[in-house]
């Protein structure tokens, strides 16, 4: 199935691009998708991602179809479904 | 919506006349206006965004502004920092802010105090207003006003930018998710410094001006519990549920 990886702000920056497509297997969840997408990106988009330990960094919020989504609690994916991924941003 | 404890003012003819426009809005009208003059309310940073929020706000009339901003004016403020002018460059920021809003709307109380939010000054600020409107660029001020929000249950305006791309959202104590629950810590990889344009400062802003009139006026539906993403390189908006986190170490059970 066809999903999409949305990213905002400093990881859009860093992974080249706001979105970002995926061929997940049926049954696939959020959290196999994020971790495909980081899999597939720079050692600098997986760092604002996870940390050194393979944990998801505690100040990423994710979003699946709009909602929110816990990463300890697996949630699957269907077709045309979109992760929304959001690192912390700051006034200036 | 829960309504503010605002003591309303009564308006003389010449803020009547002054406010009309705005007045005929539905569910506002005089009562809104008087709200509004009755109304205190802290920009921490009147900087890209701070400045547009105080900005509005004065022209919609809200009786008494605090903010808080330190340093000078410098050339790379120029291109988001609205009440930062080229005459003002080595002054300091806050009396370039304080002029442009007198001249603006000499009725409203204007506070200019000439820190940023530190752990010295953050207890005395928020007490003295009905809201806060967070602007401030650095993790470390935002989780202050934050904990200091929570702590004396005043509600507190969320927004922030980076690129084309901005957030808000509107935080109101013991019933939404506060600044701590969307983000335990501090992001490892935050700049201080990052790339923007004064129009994307300037949307979001007006926005966060409208979330600040809507909570003062107990008008229409404000973004509790919801933030607003927006990427103004496409035009998506994202209006995202937000959940409080029990566990959160400053608003949680």
């Amino acid at each position: 199935m066809i999903v999409t990886i949305q990213c905002f702000a400093q990881l859009a920056r860093s992974a080249g691009g706001a979105d970002h497509e995926l061929n997940l297997d049926d049954g696939a969840t959020a959290q196999d998708a994020l971790r495909l997408f980081a899999e597939n990106s720079s050692e600098e988009t997986r760092a604002l991602l996870f940390t050194e330990t393979g944990e998801l960094q505690p100040t990423i919020l994710l979003f699946l179809d709009e909602e929110p989504l816990l990463f300890s609690e697996p949630a699957p994916m269907r077709e045309r479904s979109t992760l929304f991924i959001a690192t912390p941003i700051a006034g200036g | 919506m829960t309504e503010l404890p605002i003591t309303p003012e009564p308006l003389n003819e010449e803020e009547r006349a002054t406010y009309e426009w705005q007045s005929w809005v539905p569910g506002f009208g005089e009562p809104g206006q008087e709200r509004l003059k009755g109304a205190s309310v802290l920009i921490s940073r009147v900087g890209g965004l701070g400045s547009v929020v105080a900005y509005e706000l004065a022209a919609a009339g809200v009786g008494k502004l605090v903010l808080a901003h330190a340093g000078n004016v410098k050339h790379s403020d120029l291109n988001r920092q609205l009440l930062m002018t080229h005459s003002q460059l080595g002054k300091p920021r806050i009396e370039s802010a304080e002029r442009r809003l007198r001249e603006l709307n000499p009725h409203i109380e204007i506070v200019p105090v000439a820190e940023n939010i530190s752990e010295e000054n953050v207890e005395r600020l928020v007490g003295e207003v009905d809201l806060v409107v967070d602007c401030a660029p650095l993790f470390e001020e935002r989780f202050l006003m934050n904990r200091e929000a929570v702590r004396q249950s005043k509600p507190m305006v969320e927004c922030a930018m980076y690129d084309l791309e901005a957030q808000i959202t509107t935080i109101i104590p013991g019933e939404t998710p506060c600044l701590s629950c969307l983000f335990p810590e501090a992001p490892p990889a935050w700049k201080r410094e990052f790339p923007v344009f004064g129009a994307v400062s300037g949307t979001v802003g007006c926005m966060a001006a409208m979330e600040t009139i809507k909570l003062i006026a107990g008008l229409g539906e404000t973004l509790a519990s919801k933030l607003l993403t927006m990427d103004l390189r496409t035009m998506r908006f994202h209006s995202h549920r937000i959940s409080r986190r029990a566990d959160c170490a400053i608003c949680g059970a």
